[in-house]
C-alpha cells in the first residue's frame, strides 16, 4: 500500500511533465487538426536553451524557465510560419508528411551541432528529500508538480479568460465561422504555437532537472506519449490533455514499478490501441460527431 | 392499418435529428411511391440537407425511422445504403476531382462487381469481362448527361454546370431506386438549369427513379416537382401542390421572414 | 463545415465555372512525349539491362559488395512500393514500415533456422504475420478519420522493438545471428516482380480505383457505396504483408539482424522514397528506391548529413509539390503516350523518361485509354483557387 501511493506520487512528477507536452499536441490538433510532430522536439530545445541559460548565462531555476519558454515560442512561431501555414489547404498526408519532416530536422540538426552524446543538466535546486512517515518526496517533485499546476492555472486564465484564449476556442470550435466573425485566423494559430511551444519547452527544463540529462533525441518518445496521452484524455480538449498526461504517467511508472522496466515504452502503445477500440473521442470526450 | 403487398419505396415516420440541444429536424414523415418526384424547399438552415444525410446514412437520427422498401436502414453506414438503392448528388459538388471524368463513374459502378480481389490480381476472365463491361456502362452514362467527350479528362478541370451532370452520372452509377439531388441548379445559369431540367426528365423516365430534390430555384422546382414539402426550422410546415405551395401563408410567412433577416 | 445550407446561388459556383471554362479554352495537352524512336530505345536498354544483370548474376560475376547494393534495391523497391500503397494511393499516413519489416524478417529468420520450413513459405508466413499485427493496427485506427494512424504506425516501430528485446527466442538487443543465407539475386528478382505485379494489377482494378476514391474523397466514396474502412484496412494490410517479405529477404541477406536495424531511421527511408517517386506512382518508388539506395554508396562521407539533408527534402518536397517529386504519374504514361498529367505544377520537371533501370515495371501498354482528347489542366496550381467556399 505505501509502495503504491509512493508510486503514485512519483508518476504524478512524471505525468504533469506529459501532461504540459501534451496540451500543446492537444491545442494545435485543436485548432489546426495537425498532428504537430514536431512538438516533441520543440520540447527537447527548449531543455537545450534551459541548459545553455544555466550553464553560460549561470542564471537560476525561473529566469531559465522564462527563457527556455521565450525561445521555444518563437521556434513554434517559426515551424508554424515556414512549414505549416503553406499547407493549410494542402491534402492532410503532406501537412503530416512535413510535420515529420521538421521533427526528423529538428533531431538531426541537433545531433549533428550538439552531438548525441547526453550531457548533464545542471543542478538548479539542490536535492533534498523529505520523509513523511514511510513515503519519500522530494523538492525536485514539488517543484515540478508545483511549476506545471502553476503553468496550467495560467493556461485555463488564457483560455477562458483572454481574448485571444477565446479566439482559440473559437477557431477549434469552427474554424470558417470564426473566420466571418471577424477572428484573425493566421494570428490565432500562431498564438497556439508559440503557447504550446513554451509549455513544451517548460516540461524540457523541469525534465532536465528530474532526470539531469538530456540528449537531443529526447524528445521522440515523450512526444509520442504525450500525443497518446492527449488522445487519452480526449483529443482538442484542455483539460482532457491534463488528465490523460498524469494517467499516462502513473500507468507508466506502476508497469516499471510492478512489472518490469523493459516494458515501460509500451505502456504507452497498450493504452492507445485500447482506448482507440473502446472510446475513441477519449476519458473525457463526448461521443463524436463525424461531420460531413 | 392492414399490410400492403407492396410498402412504399420509403417511409420515413417521426425523423428528428438533435445535435447537442440544437434540434436540427425535427417530427419529419415523407412517403414516397415508386416513381414519385418529390421536392423539399425551405429557407436556409431549415434542415433539408440534415434529412438528406439522415437518409443516406451519413448521420444516426437522434428518433424515427426511416423503411426503404420496407426495412429499416437506420444505423446503417452509409455505403451499405447506397448499395440498397439510394443514390445522391452533394449541395457544394464533391468530386473525385484528381481522377478522370470516367474513373468517376466507374468507381461508382463499383459495388456492382463481382470479381473478387484475387481474380483482379490474376486478370481472370471474369475480371476482364466486367472491366470491359462497367467501361462500357460508364460510358453510356457520361453519354447520357453529355460528357462522353470529356471521359479521359480530370474531374476538376470541368466546367461547374458539367461537374454538376458528372455528379448525377456518378449517381445513376450505383444503380439507385431512389435519387437525392442536393440543390443540383445551384450556381447554375438558367440556361443551364433548362439542361438539368431536361437531363432530371430523361433519367426519371428511363431509369423509373424516384426522387428527392433539394432546390432553391423556385421555377425549376414548379416546373418538375408535383409534390412539394416545406421546412422550417426543422418542422415541416406545408406539403402539396405547386400550386397549393404557392399560396400557402405558413410558406409566404417563412420565405418572408427570412428575407426581413437576410 | 456543417454543410448547411449555402446561399442558393453561391459566389463560388460562379467564380469556378469561369476559372474552370477558361482553361477548358486553353491549349490541349502538351506533356513532353518521346517519340515512337526513343521510346523502342528506353523499353530496349531496360529489357537489355535486365537481361545484362540476370545473365551477370547467374554467372557470379558480381563482386559480393556491389550485389548486395542491387539486391538492396529490390528490397528497397518492395517496401517504397507496398508503403505507396496505403501513402499514395490510399491516401493514409503509415509511417512505421520497418516494424511490419522486423516482424517479417524475425518470423521468416526464426522458421528457417529452428523449424526448417523451406525459404519460399518462410517469407510468405513472415509477410502474414506483419499482415496479422497490420490487421490488429489498422482495424481500430482507420475506422476513425483523421492521423491515428500515423502515431499508431509510429508507435507501433517502438513497441516492436520491446517486445523483440523482451523475447527470449529473438536474441534481444544482442541480435539474431546464424540465419541461413538463402536471400539471392534471383528470390529478389522473383519477388520485386511478384510485388510490382500485385500492386499495378491491383490498382488498375475496380479495387483499386476504390481506393483512389477513398483517398480523393471518403464521404463522397460511402456515398456511392465504398466500404471505405474495408478498403483502407485492405490497403494497410497488403502493404504490411509486402513489408513483410521485404523483411524475410533483407534477414536471409544480412544473416544479422537486430531491433536497432528496423528504427525509425528506416522508416523514414522508405518514406522519402516514396515521397520523392511520387505519392501515387508505383513507378516512381520504383526509380527513387533505385537511386535513393545507390546515393548513399556514393555519399559515404556525408553520412551524418544525410538525415538533415532528407528531412529538409521532406519539407522542400511537401512545400512545392505536395504529391510528391514526380507527383502521380507513372513512367509508361510518359513513354506511351500525352496523357493529360495528374498534377498540375511544374511542366518540364516533371521528369525524364529514361531512367535506367525501371525494366521490371513495364507490364506492358495500359489497357486504359487513348485520350488524344486530354487538355492541358493548367500550369498555375489550380487546387489552390477554389479556397472561395
Amino acid at each position: 500500500m505505501v509502495e503504491i501511493i509512493q508510486q503514485l506520487i512519483n508518476g504524478l512528477s512524471l505525468g504533469s511533465i506529459y501532461a504540459l507536452i501534451a496540451l500543446g499536441y492537444t491545442m494545435v490538433y485543436g485548432v489546426l487538426k495537425l498532428i504537430n510532430f514536431a512538438h516533441g522536439d520543440v520540447y527537447m530545445v527548449g531543455a537545450f536553451a534551459g541548459f545553455f541559460a544555466a550553464t553560460s548565462f549561470g542564471w537560476g531555476f525561473f529566469p531559465t524557465l522564462l527563457f527556455a519558454m521565450a525561445v521555444a515560442a518563437v521556434l513554434g512561431l517559426l515551424i508554424e510560419r515556414v512549414a505549416y501555414r503553406p499547407l493549410r489547404n494542402a491534402s492532410r498526408i503532406a501537412a503530416l508528411i512535413t510535420a515529420i519532416g521538421v521533427s526528423l530536422f529538428l533531431e538531426n540538426l541537433g545531433i549533428l551541432i550538439l552531438h548525441p552524446d547526453p550531457r548533464a543538466f545542471p543542478d538548479l535546486i539542490g536535492l533534498r528529500t523529505f520523509e513523511i512517515g514511510p513515503l519519500l518526496i522530494n523538492n525536485r517533485q514539488l517543484v515540478i508538480i508545483g511549476t506545471s499546476v502553476l503553468l496550467m492555472l495560467l493556461l485555463h486564465y488564457i483560455v477562458t479568460r483572454t481574448k485571444m484564449g477565446k479566439a482559440m476556442r473559437a477557431v477549434a470550435e469552427d474554424g470558417e465561422t470564426s473566420r466571418l466573425m471577424g477572428i484573425n485566423i493566421d494570428r490565432t494559430i500562431a498564438f497556439t504555437f508559440a503557447l504550446g511551444s513554451a509549455l513544451a519547452a517548460a516540461a524540457g527544463v523541469l525534465v532536465g532537472i528530474y532526470y539531469t540529462r538530456i540528449d537531443p533525441l529526447m524528445g521522440f518518445m515523450p512526444g509520442l506519449k504525450a500525443f497518446v496521452a492527449a488522445v487519452l484524455g480526449g483529443i482538442g480538449l484542455i483539460p482532457g490533455a491534463m488528465l490523460g498526461g498524469l494517467v499516462m504517467g502513473i500507468a507508466e511508472v506502476f508497469v516499471v514499478a510492478f512489472i518490469s522496466s523493459s516494458w515501460k515504452d509500451g505502456v504507452a502503445f497498450a493504452i492507445l490501441i485500447l482506448i482507440l477500440l473502446l472510446k475513441p473521442s477519449g476519458l473525457l470526450g463526448r461521443a463524436a460527431r463525424e461531420k460531413a | 392499418m392492414a399490410v400492403q403487398p407492396e410498402p412504399p419505396l420509403l417511409e420515413v415516420e417521426s425523423l428528428t435529428m438533435a445535435f447537442g440541444g440544437l434540434v436540427a429536424v425535427s417530427q419529419f414523415n415523407l412517403r414516397l411511391e415508386r416513381g414519385e418526384l418529390v421536392a423539399l424547399i425551405g429557407p436556409n438552415g431549415a434542415g433539408k440537407t440534415t434529412v438528406f444525410n439522415c437518409l443516406t446514412g451519413v448521420y444516426t437520427p437522434t428518433a424515427g425511422s426511416i423503411r426503404l422498401r420496407g426495412r429499416n436502414i437506420v444505423g446503417w453506414p452509409p455505403h451499405r445504403v447506397a448499395r440498397a438503392g439510394v443514390a445522391r448528388t452533394f449541395q457544394n459538388i464533391r468530386l473525385f476531382r484528381d481522377l478522370e471524368v470516367l474513373d468517376n463513374v466507374r468507381i461508382a459502378a463499383h459495388l456492382r462487381q463481382q470479381a473478387t480481389l484475387a481474380e483482379a490480381i490474376l486478370r481472370l476472365p471474369r475480371f476482364r469481362r466486367e472491366e470491359r463491361r462497367l467501361a462500357a456502362e460508364a460510358y453510356e452514362l457520361l453519354e447520357l448527361v453529355g460528357l462522353s467527350h470529356r471521359a479521359h479528362q480530370l474531374a476538376k478541370t470541368l466546367p461547374y454546370g458539367e461537374q454538376r451532370r458528372l455528379e448525377i452520372a456518378r449517381a445513376l452509377a450505383t444503380h439507385p431506386v431512389l435519387l437525392l439531388l442536393d440543390e443540383p441548379a445551384a450556381g447554375m445559369n438558367p440556361q443551364e438549369t433548362d439542361t438539368l431540367t431536361g437531363l432530371i426528365d430523361l433519367i426519371r423516365d428511363r431509369f423509373g427513379l424516384t426522387i428527392l430534390l433539394i432546390e432553391h430555384d423556385m421555377r425549376l422546382v414548379m416546373r418538375i416537382a408535383p409534390r412539394i414539402l416545406v421546412l422550417d426550422y426543422g418542422q415541416t410546415i406545408a406539403e402539396g401542390s405547386p400550386e397549393q405551395i404557392r399560396t400557402d401563408p405558413r410558406v409566404i410567412q417563412a420565405y418572408l421572414g427570412e428575407e426581413a433577416v437576410g | 463545415m456543417e454543410g448547411e445550407n449555402l446561399p442558393p446561388a453561391s459566389s463560388s459556383g460562379v467564380s469556378s465555372a469561369s476559372t474552370a471554362s477558361s482553361a477548358v479554352n486553353a491549349s490541349r495537352n502538351i506533356r513532353p512525349r518521346l517519340t515512337p524512336g526513343w521510346r523502342f530505345g528506353v523499353y530496349f536498354i531496360a529489357f537489355a539491362g535486365l537481361l545484362w544483370l540476370n545473365v551477370w548474376a547467374y554467372l557470379g560475376r558480381f563482386d559480393y559488395y556491389v550485389l548486395g547494393i542491387i539486391m538492396m534495391m529490390g528490397i528497397n523497391t518492395i517496401l517504397a512500393t507496398s508503403l505507396n500503397l496505403i501513402n499514395g494511393f490510399a491516401g493514409q499516413f503509415a509511417i512505421g514500415h520497418a516494424g511490419f519489416m522486423a516482424i517479417g524478417a524475425y518470423t521468416a529468420a526464426l522458421l528457417t533456422m529452428h523449424a526448417r520450413v523451406s525459404f519460399a513459405l518462410a517469407l510468405v508466413l513472415g509477410g502474414l504475420a506483419a499482415g496479422a499485427v497490420g490487421l490488429f493496427i489498422g482495424i481500430p485506427t482507420l475506422r476513425l478519420r483523421g492521423d491515428y494512424l500515423a502515431i499508431a504506425t509510429l508507435g507501433l516501430g517502438e513497441i516492436i522493438r520491446v517486445i523483440i528485446v523482451n523475447l527470449p527466442i529473438t536474441g534481444g538487443a544482442f541480435g539474431l545471428s546464424g540465419i541461413l543465407p538463402y536471400t539471392t539475386f534471383f528470390w529478389v528478382e522473383g519477388a520485386v516482380i511478384l510485388t510490382l505485379v500485385v500492386l499495378s494489377n491491383f490498382i488498375r482494378s475496380s479495387h483499386g480505383r476504390a481506393l483512389l476514391a477513398v483517398r480523393e474523397d471518403e464521404f463522397a466514396a460511402e456515398a456511392v457505396g465504398v466500404p471505405t474502412t474495408y478498403y483502407k484496412v485492405l490497403a494497410f494490410v497488403m502493404g504490411s504483408f509486402f513489408a513483410g517479405v521485404a523483411g524475410g529477404l533483407f534477414a536471409h541477406y544480412l544473416l544479422f539482424i537486430d531491433p536497432s536495424q528496423f528504427g525509425i531511421i528506416r522508416s523514414i527511408d522508405i518514406l522519402i522514397m516514396v515521397v520523392l517517386g511520387g505519392l501515387g506512382s508505383l513507378s516512381g518508388s520504383v526509380v527513387a528506391a533505385i537511386v535513393l539506395t545507390a546515393l548513399p554508396e556514393y555519399l559515404r562521407g556525408f553520412a551524418e548529413y544525410r538525415m538533415v539533408a532528407y528531412s529538409a527534402l521532406l519539407i522542400l518536397i511537401m512545400l512545392v509539390r505536395p504529391a510528391g517529386l514526380f507527383g502521380r504519374v507513372e513512367i509508361w504514361e510518359l513513354l506511351n503516350r500525352g496523357r493529360p498529367c495528374s498534377r498540375p505544377g511544374a511542366g518540364p520537371g516533371a521528369g525524364p523518361g529514361p531512367g535506367p533501370g525501371p525494366g521490371s515495371t513495364g507490364p506492358g501498354p495500359e489497357p486504359r485509354t487513348k485520350a488524344e482528347s486530354g487538355m492541358k489542366p493548367g500550369l498555375e496550381p489550380a487546387g489552390r483557387q477554389e479556397v472561395t467556399g
